[in-house]
């Protein structure tokens, strides 16, 4: 199946290594991945007033872009996400230009240097192909090497799971990401901070909040007994990873390495070219020390 | 031939102030059949009713039509006035030219066309309508109250007392309902038990009273005056006149379970057990589900030791038929499950409970014999978390107020303080809804007396941290986030109907939410829109025990008015059946909702005090034998011509 693909600006840059993995892991699964030619920024944050379109114009234009390139390369109207971000405006914008004409209308003036947006794309996440797509039984017929039991926090912050006419699953009880899990032979954790922001873009003006929640999130984790924490989001791995470190005092040597959930996937696959050798190192580790 | 008045009323400006009621007389006028038309000011007036009794006996008109209101209001008003000028009722139409135009229009010229069709067509109909005779029924001096909660027990008792028999369905084996399961009631703070006990003894032993507890209404038919009820009654495998409550069957009942029902699954009780002491009827009951002795194996250590040999294994179901002439529903509420609210820990926290296990947990009669112990570890909670409007208000839940959650939380806060006096209470609102007679009063005193602490905001997460729940919120007074570390948590859960069945047993409407629908919100609020099904309680909306005592009580006498009566008169307006025309097909009798119809070696025949005149049936027959009376389908016809034909339109002025 051949699917479009917008990676966003980070997955270019900070979170490379989500990208690898991911693509490698859909690839291994059948997918033709088609990159969105020309696509711009999501914007990043959506904004929630309802009397400004400003916020749309952008990821209408990748939408737009996207069917073009949907045309040209025959490929089905699946448009894949990887950042929980990039999902969430993509999607937001997506239901206002479907929902309200009147917003549609001035979009389509505005953006008139472009073809008007037919809305024919279907956004879906990483984790809604994984499991819409493909299914949790033929996750596991991939699977070349069980995680073993190997205890796993998700973490899906918030932007996967909010407002809920976005959101890929249940925003208070979600199961998608430990559904995986088991498939690949972990053991999920269900710990109460899942689904908590992990203070997002705070980290810019008052990062000190953020090292708090983040200590915070670490640590019902670990009480639970995680051993690692899985995300699909590039800010809240960013978030975590450096939260621990500003609060490696508090946390008195109970940190926990943050990774992709594409990562894990991958590595079960036994895709080891699609990961960073430290990161295979890391999981191989983990893996063997449980025996 | 038919000589037909019309009348035209103005009804002040409402609707003289949209439509030419002039213009209507003139046009109308030039209808074949109208020997007399005129307008007034108010024809539902004294005077407005003498201009039509005079103009009958002068002009020797056949048939009348009132363009006014909608024939809900006043149709009963003018058909009384016609009859006593010597006209048949029946003859008597009326063309709503008020809510169904004047008020909805703003345009003068499109209405007063609009009202020109609608008197017009409702001319054609009258022209055909028969004169009819109401239809009469004797009355089945019974009453059905279906639930045995305080609003069923009260209507219970109220019809008793004047005389009639009743018939209490509980589908649990005791009566008593939620408001047994209380500790104290605010505002007065009597204690629930003291108060409810002696009225269900009084229903106990009520000459006029049978209590059918474990059971449920499984199917009704008939209307008003006679009701054909079926009644299932579960076994109970115990006899509730032997059983003389000595508990040596619990003694030896090796079978334990969770007490889910009365206790809230806080504490454990037997296979054969009784809800509570002062249960009524005051005997033993066996859980089917969980005996070892009523399945394929035969325990029987309980029939061992009974001395009154009271037990039965081999009891079985028994359907019960009975006749009455009111039904008054009064089926209660449950609350709305705390697994669906995902943020508050979806049952995953012991020291997370409703407010119902809260009420159990201090009362004298609980599991902890009124000591306050939380679930998880049985510690005294130091300090405790009370929130409002938890499923309530909410769009994501259920969009109404639960009314009552404000009021039992302010006893619960106050109740706590009261049992652990160094305990902290805290209290999250939105906003205080005290509307009762003393209410605002013994919040004022909870606040002030009890020193609990209310704070303004409401919770976004309870998370479990060792034996603590962290408690995150907002205060939305001071704008601030706030932590609170707790050792349980109180939902104040909202209240939600148990009416699903019993509606499409009764085939009376729900609402959005789904409680009962009632005739009118303001002028009929204990009636259902079926004559003779009358509601009481919390299925026809959120209300407290005050609140419920007085519907049962406005309930069981619209019940008594019904029942004091000889017989019933019934609309005529009936299915009848042109049985030359029937092929006894059988598709009637299939489908009326009313089971109104039956099939004879003749053809189907319509039992008149049943039918309905919905004209389901009438819709349905393939061989067009039935037909409604005055409303045969020449009359429709007729109506429709006039509403579409080309008719003088009056200039625009």
């Amino acid at each position: 199946m051949r699917i479009l693909y917008y990676p966003g600006c980070t997955v270019k840059a900070t979170a490379i290594r989500d990208e690898k993995a991911s693509l490698a892991v859909l690839e291994a699964l059948g997918f033709k991945i088609v990159e969105v030619e020309d696509w711009v920024c999501c914007g990043a944050v959506y904004n929630l007033p309802r009397d400004t379109v400003i916020q749309a114009v952008a990821p209408i234009r990748t939408l737009i872009r996207a069917e073009s390139t949907m045309r040209k390369h025959k490929t089905s109207e699946i448009l894949l996400t990887l950042c929980s971000m990039c999902n969430h405006v993509l999607k937001m914008a997506d239901n206002m230009y479907r929902s309200n004409p009147d917003v549609a209308y001035k979009l389509d003036v505005y953006l008139s240097d472009e073809p008007n947006y037919e809305g024919k794309l279907k956004i879906m996440h990483f984790l809604e192909i994984l499991r819409d797509l493909v299914g949790y039984d033929k996750i596991k017929e991939k699977v070349r090497r069980s995680l073993g039991g190997l205890k796993v926090a998700s973490f899906y912050g918030c932007l996967l799971l909010r407002p809920r006419e976005v959101a890929i699953d249940d925003s208070e009880d979600p199961i998608v990401i430990e559904e995986i899990m088991i498939q690949l032979g972990a053991d999920p954790v269900d710990y109460p901070y899942r689904n908590e922001c992990c203070g997002s873009y705070n980290v810019v003006r008052t990062p000190e909040y953020v090292w708090d929640r983040t200590k915070d999130i670490v640590e019902s984790a670990n009480d639970y007994g995680a051993e690692i924490i899985v995300t699909t989001c590039p800010l809240c791995a960013y978030n975590l990873e450096e939260g621990q470190k500003r609060r490696k005092k508090e946390l008195k040597g109970r940190e926990i390495p943050i990774l992709y959930v594409s990562e894990l996937v991958a590595y079960a696959f036994g895709l080891d070219d699609a990961l960073e050798p430290e990161v295979k190192v890391l999981i191989d580790r983990m893996v063997r020390d449980r025996g | 031939m038919e000589r037909v008045g019309v009348f035209v009323c103005h009804c002040g400006r409402n609707i003289a102030g949209v439509v030419d009621v002039k213009k209507v007389v003139e046009e109308v006028k030039k209808h074949p059949f109208v020997f007399h038309a005129e307008d007034y000011k108010y024809m539902c007036s004294a005077v407005g009713q003498n201009l039509i009794q005079e103009a009958i006996k002068k002009y020797g008109l056949t048939s009348i039509v009132v363009a006014a209101c909608s024939p809900r209001m006043h149709l009963e008003t003018f058909r009384t006035a016609a009859m006593s000028a010597g006209l048949n009722p029946y003859k008597v139409e009326m063309a709503n030219i008020r809510e169904q135009n004047s008020w909805v229009h703003e345009d003068p010229h499109v209405a007063t066309e609009k009202a020109i069709r609608l008197v017009w067509s409702t001319i054609n109909k009258v022209i055909g309508n028969q004169p009819l005779k109401k239809v009469r029924s004797n009355v089945v001096k019974r009453c059905l109250v279906i639930g045995g909660g305080i609003a069923g027990i009260q209507a219970a008792l109220d019809v008793a007392n004047s005389g009639f028999e009743v018939i209490l369905v509980e589908k649990s084996p005791t009566i008593g309902g939620r408001m047994a399961q209380l500790s104290e009631t605010f505002p007065t703070l009597d204690c629930a038990q003291c108060i409810l006990t002696p009225k269900m003894a009084e229903v106990a032993r009520h000459p006029n009273i049978k209590i059918y507890t474990l059971s449920e209404v499984i199917e009704v038919n008939g209307s008003v005056g006679k009701f054909k009820v079926k009644i299932r009654k579960k076994p109970r495998y115990v006899d509730i006149e032997a059983c003389n409550m000595c508990s040596e069957c619990e003694k030896v009942c090796p079978q334990v379970v969770l007490d889910k029902d009365f206790n809230r699954s806080l504490t454990i009780r037997k296979a054969i057990y009784i809800p509570f002491p002062q249960a009524v009827p005051p005997a033993y009951v066996i859980d089917a589900e969980n005996c070892y002795g009523v399945g394929t194996t035969r325990c029987s250590e309980c029939v061992k030791v009974c001395e009154q040999n009271a037990i039965n294994l081999f009891d079985t179901e028994e359907i019960i038929e009975v006749e009455v002439g009111a039904i008054i529903v009064a089926t209660g509420y449950d609350l709305y499950p705390k697994e669906k609210i995902g943020e508050y820990g979806y049952g995953r926290y012991e020291d997370v409970i409703d407010s119902l296990q809260f009420e159990r947990l201090i009362a004298s009669t609980g599991p902890t014999g009124g000591e306050l112990r939380r679930p998880s570890d049985g510690k005294v909670p130091k300090r405790v978390a009370f929130i409002q409007c938890v499923g309530s208000r909410d769009l994501q839940h259920l969009p109404y107020c639960s009314r009552i959650c404000c009021m039992y939380t302010a006893k619960h806060a106050f109740l706590y303080k009261h049992l652990v006096p160094d305990g902290e209470a805290y209290v999250f609102y939105i906003d205080i809804r005290a509307g009762g007679k003393r209410y605002e009063e013994f919040i004022m005193r909870v606040q002030t007396e009890s020193k609990v602490r209310y704070t303004r905001g409401r919770v976004s997460k309870i998370v479990q941290k060792g034996d603590k729940l962290i408690v995150h919120a907002v205060d939305t007074i001071t704008g601030k986030p706030i932590t609170l570390p707790v050792d349980m948590v109180v939902l104040a859960m909202g209240i939600v109907p148990n009416t699903k069945e019993i509606a499409e047993i009764l085939r009376i409407p729900i609402d959005e939410n789904g409680f009962l629908q009632e005739l009118h919100p303001k002028l009929a609020p204990v009636e259902s829109p079926i004559k003779g099904i009358f509601l009481a309680g919390v299925a026809q909306g959120p209300k407290d025990i005050q609140d419920s005592v007085a519907q049962a009580s406005a309930a069981a006498s619209k019940a008594i008015e019904i029942l004091s009566k000889d017989y019933i008169e019934k609309e005529p307006l009936v299915a009848r059946v042109n049985k030359e025309l029937c092929s006894k097909c059988g598709v009637c009798t299939q489908l009326c909702p009313y089971n109104a119809v039956e099939m004879t070696p003749e053809g189907a025949k319509v039992i008149e005090v049943a039918c309905e005149g919905c004209g389901t049936c009438v819709a349905a027959c393939p061989s067009g034998a039935l037909s409604l009376a005055n409303y045969e389908p020449k009359q429709i016809f007729l109506m429709v011509d006039a509403l579409l034909m080309k008719i003088p339109i009056p200039e625009k002025s």
